[in-house]
């Protein structure tokens, strides 16, 4: 068994800090997710579409831009991008349901 | 021998001493920033795990309302349920209708609120009898919390013995008499709504005609086999049943006359019911329906029936007490004038 000491390769590997655009769409989706909590959680009658249109809408863009920016990890964007997408499908899905339900006009 | 072991001795140090120059000559970064990446990394996985265990926990409220909403939604347990409960209500409660387009309905973590305001007849008009409440964990509902709005509510929970109608069988509960005396110390600039038990079983026409104009039926109750003995096999009192005798002009109501009589939503209401009869006893707070008995019963015999709610002219209703088809009657609503 010989002591080998790998000499430092200068690789074009993926870097583990994140990208600046992926940690401000993980940012916004957090924000937006959060305001969305707080409207079910007080029972809100205005469709808050800051949180639900407007944030998401923003996050999605930036996790995107992330997601193409090399050299950097990608986990928030990816991250960031899930959650600005389930609360898309969560909005819209919401409004399908709830018309279906009891559908008086 | 021991030149031998020596000589590999020497041998080794070199090689260890060549080995740890060369992992000195290979690590360009040094020891401060070696310590100082560690410790960005270090940082950089907490922001990354607290982000990530924050994200988890704002969706689960998200994820559980969505759950919900898909459970009420899909395959329409929740119009399956409000149906039900407006069904109940107007086969159970005498001269009782609702507006099913004000119902409101509320849809919490894996449970539902339906609420909706009940409505009486007395006279030519409708009078708001009272906002009803009905709560549900899954498919499973709670009595249902009544605020009643009438001067002579009707008992909370439904049985013969504090009903107001009751069977030519039936055995009548004394001190019906004194009914008739309050009747009559009503002003005449008045109208009432009474209950009315029948001599004998007949046709809703048939009562129709017995009543004359003057007066409008509104509800009648059906005799289905179990009215005489008030309870079930079981054993368990029985409420009882009926429905509305005029056309309901409300677009939603099943009484509407668009497509059926009456006498045909009843049965196919009751054919409804009985396949959901946990959920409608529990609604029309009765201990039994007892549909399993009944509409058979009803299917076999046909619709008879053995009282009914009726409104009108004080006066009007006065002269009932000589109309020999009528056995007993109780006073429930009063009101002012509003016989057009």
């Amino acid at each position: 068994m010989e002591l080998e000491v790998k000499s430092k390769k200068k690789k074009r590997q993926r870097q583990r800090v994140p990208t600046v655009t992926g940690l401000l769409s993980f940012v916004t989706a957090i924000i937006a997710l959060a305001g969305l909590n707080i409207a079910l959680l007080m029972d809100y009658d205005e469709f808050p579409d800051f949180f639900l249109i407007k944030l998401p809408l923003v996050g999605l863009i930036l996790g995107g831009i992330g997601l193409f920016t090399q050299k950097r990890s990608r986990l928030f964007s990816i991250w960031g991008m899930f959650l600005c997408l389930f609360i898309f499908i969560f909005t819209f899905t919401m409004f399908g349901l709830a018309w279906s339900i009891n559908p008086k006009p | 021998m021991k030149e031998d072991n020596q000589k590999d001795k020497e041998i080794y140090q070199s090689y260890i001493n060549h080995s740890i120059q060369d992992f000195e000559n290979s690590q360009s970064i040094n020891v401060k920033d070696q310590r100082s990446m560690i410790k960005k990394g270090k940082y950089m996985a907490l922001i990354t795990s607290i982000m990530i265990s924050l994200a988890i926990l704002l969706l689960i409220i998200p994820g559980m309302t969505l759950g919900s909403y898909l459970y009420y939604a899909v395959g329409g347990k929740a119009n399956h349920l409000i149906e039900i409960a407006t069904k109940t209500v107007y086969v159970t409660e005498p001269n009782i209708s609702l507006e099913e387009m004000e119902l409101e309905e509320n849809i919490k973590f894996f449970s539902m609120d339906i609420q909706f305001e009940v409505f009486k007849r007395i006279g030519k008009e409708d009078y708001k009898a009272g906002e009803y409440l009905i709560k549900y964990a899954f498919d499973k509902p709670r009595f249902p919390e009544k605020t009643i709005l009438l001067d002579r509510p009707l008992p909370k929970i439904a049985s013969m013995e504090s009903n107001r109608i009751f069977h030519p069988d039936a055995l009548k509960p004394p001190g019906l008499e004194v009914e008739w005396d309050l009747l009559k110390k009503l002003p005449d600039g008045t109208v009432s709504e009474v209950y009315i038990s029948l001599s004998k079983l007949m046709k809703a026409g048939e009562l129709e005609k017995q009543l004359g104009k003057n007066v409008e039926v509104r509800w009648v109750a059906v005799d289905t086999g179990l009215e005489k003995k008030q309870i079930d096999k079981e054993g368990y009192p029985v409420a009882p049943i009926g429905y509305p005798l005029q056309l309901d002009q409300t677009t939603w109501s099943p009484f509407n006359g668009r497509d059926q009589t009456n006498e045909e939503v009843f049965m196919d209401i009751l054919e409804f019911l009985r396949n959901n009869e946990e959920n409608a006893a529990k609604i029309a707070s009765a201990k039994s329906l007892a549909l399993e008995e009944r509409v058979p019963y009803l299917k076999k015999n046909g619709i008879y029936v053995y009282g009914a709610v009726v409104t009108g002219p004080t006066s009007e209703l006065r002269k009932l007490q000589k109309n020999e088809a009528i056995r007993t009657m109780k006073v429930g609503e009063v009101k002012l004038w509003n016989w057009k």
